[in-house]
């Protein structure tokens, strides 16, 4: 009864520690996201003859926000998938 | 590893594999890398044979297309110095985009003859530790050893736990990107392809082909983009100096 207490607890414990992660993450690349989408979207309204330089640099921007996420996504995985023992 | 996903078992990172030597290899990753590596060089090949300096096809056009963009990116970073650093970005940018777009073919194996090779953290940390090995060697080649020594007290000698650790996650970072952003897509497609049941109004393939299409234009490109635009800001520290 004990080890199957301690793998419900160890189960429940790695599932809300990924949904914190995921959210955390997700929360953050939105965030960044929408930083660099609105400087891209006020420099555009300046000058829209810089229009494909900014549009570049925002989708830089936007992969590196994103990677943070990713990296969030892959611990979640070895959290949950690691400890989901059967 | 297996996962249960309502009521679906689905088969994450998982790879065929062969012990070599006592080593596990990841034979399909290994396909894979292999036939990405022999489209660039036969498009290479195929491109010198052809080449004209008259009105370009539409491959050599778009050919050129990066290859500039990657020489005024490089230009601007770092002057004529950077020259040697073109070819490199400009491989490492079309190997991994072809790399990243053979995940859209399907073989349909469980765990896929032709996978992304970048859904294997062993492809993209080889990626990853080769450019920063790459990195600190020029660095040290070109403004010798006391100065790459030096650079870890600039801008003050405090900083110098802080520089090292910069300094020891950026293969990691490099590495983790590129492979989360492909893992991540891969898992989505297995869930999305085994969660709809067929009797729903929505057809599996659509939304198998929407998710390819996103991945395959959008995610794909940028983080091969992102990968060698890394790769020329790392080398602009090693070359031009951080002063």
């Amino acid at each position: 009864m004990a080890d199957t207490t301690q793998q419900a607890i160890q189960l429940a414990g790695a599932l809300i520690g990924g949904g914190l992660m995921l959210g955390g993450g997700a929360v953050g690349a939105a965030i960044g996201d929408g930083l660099a989408g609105s400087q891209t979207i006020a420099g555009v309204a300046r000058q829209p003859e810089a229009q494909s330089r900014l549009f570049t640099i925002m989708f830089i921007t936007v992969g590196l926000c994103e990677a943070m996420y990713f990296i969030n996504l892959l611990f979640m995985i070895v959290f949950v998938f690691v400890l989901y023992k059967k | 590893m297996n996962a249960d996903v309502l009521a679906v078992t689905i088969n994450i990172g998982s790879h065929i594999t062969w012990k070599v030597l006592g080593q596990t290899i990841d034979v399909d990753t290994v396909l894979s890398t292999l036939v990405a590596g022999a489209i660039v060089l036969g498009v290479g090949f195929y491109l010198r044979a052809k080449a004209t300096s008259g009105v370009p096809g539409k491959l050599q056009l778009a050919v050129e297309t990066i290859l500039q963009t990657i020489d005024d990116e490089v230009a601007s970073t770092m002057g004529e110095a950077g020259r040697p650093v073109v070819p490199l970005a400009f491989t490492l940018f079309v190997f991994i985009l072809v790399a990243n777009w053979l995940e859209l073919i399907p073989t349909g194996h469980s765990p896929q003859y032709l996978p992304a090779p970048a859904a294997d953290v062993n492809f993209t940390a080889a990626l990853a530790l080769f450019v920063v090995l790459l990195v600190h060697a020029t660095w040290i080649h070109k403004q010798g050893w006391r100065r790459y020594l030096g650079h870890y007290l600039r801008p003050l000698k405090l900083l110098l736990p802080i520089n090292i650790i910069e300094e020891l996650v950026k293969p990691f970072t490099l590495a983790l990107r590129l492979f989360g952003n492909m893992f991540a897509g891969a898992v989505v497609l297995l869930i999305v392809v085994d969660l709809v049941p067929a009797k729903w109004i929505v057809p599996i393939p659509f939304i198998d082909v929407v998710w390819k299409l996103f991945t395959g234009l959008l995610i794909g490109p940028i983080q091969a983009g992102i990968f060698a635009l890394l790769t020329i800001v790392y080398f602009e520290s090693a070359i031009a100096g951080g002063d």
